[in-house]
């Protein structure tokens, strides 16, 4: 996501002293520039739209008690984010859904023989295409994600947000996201190969 | 020629890949199937993605959830 004009202008020490003083403008502004984006995030990925509603008013809440400690070395955007996927990591641990034992963890080990070759070979994609006609299978394929891996590939895949903000976001290394993504691909790959094969 | 696997590795996002390494991997995934389809499907998830995200900016119904959504978090916090 391309940081516009209204991004920068949030990040201006004036405009976070608005935020801490409750100005009704400032907190307008800023609240209807990001819930959409939260939302959708929320939205979009396996939860509840009571729980998705929930989550998103629980990160507003925690980003205004927070804002006055907000040292201002990330983007506002980053800092609203982080409250929000780790939000979601303590409702995910709550739900346990589909969480620490993913069905397919260590996708390159289960992938591949010792040879190195496919164990299931990747089939030709027109398949693919249909079953992506509509989101119903994948929306099941991403619940099915680990969450940790979900919240690094929509950053980087829906939201197209750069890597050293997601790793900023996530708190984790380069290295460490690359494998993130790589793995919740091939999962999601894996899942919507073998749905649409049913 | 290098194994699928091998290649697999190779294609794990964040990595620093040499010349001959980003060539042998344009080279493997030229001549197997496989791992070309396994791009392909890919880049096709993507695009379904990119789609689903569209379809929810363009949905009425979703943007007046969210315009509720907003007007009670502002009172909320305003109040």
């Amino acid at each position: 996501m391309t940081t516009s004009k209204k991004d920068l202008h949030f990040n201006s020490s004036t405009f976070i002293n608005k935020l801490i003083d409750r100005d009704k403008v400032a907190v307008g502004a800023i609240v209807q520039q990001y819930t959409n984006q939260l939302a959708k995030a929320a939205y979009g990925m396996g939860i509840s739209d009571s729980d998705a509603d929930e989550l998103v008013q629980a990160t507003w809440v925690t980003f205004f008690e927070k804002i006055s400690s907000f040292e201002q070395r990330s983007h506002i955007r980053t800092f609203l984010f982080g409250i929000f996927y780790n939000k979601r990591r303590e409702l995910a641990r709550e739900r346990k859904r589909h969480t620490s034992e993913s069905p397919f963890e260590d996708v390159m080990a289960d992938q591949f023989n010792q040879q190195g070759e496919w164990i299931n070979p990747p089939q030709a994609p027109e398949k693919m295409l249909q079953a992506t006609e509509t989101m119903e299978i994948i929306q099941h394929c991403l619940e099915l994600i680990p969450e940790n891996q979900r919240m690094a590939f929509y950053l980087r895949e829906v939201e197209g947000e750069n890597s050293d903000e997601i790793c900023n976001i996530l708190d984790i290394s380069i290295t460490n996201l690359g494998v993130l993504i790589y793995r919740a691909k091939n999962q999601l790959r894996n899942c919507i190969e073998r749905t649409s094969n049913q | 020629m290098r194994s699928c696997k091998e290649i697999a590795q190779l294609l794990v996002p964040g990595q620093k890949l040499s010349l001959m390494q980003r060539v042998e991997i344009k080279m493997h995934l030229l001549f197997c199937k496989c791992c070309g389809n396994q791009q392909k499907q890919l880049e096709i998830i993507g695009r379904a993605l990119q789609r689903y995200d569209q379809q929810f900016k363009n949905d009425s119904k979703q943007s007046e959830r969210c315009q509720e959504l907003t007007e009670t978090i502002i009172k909320k916090i305003i109040s």
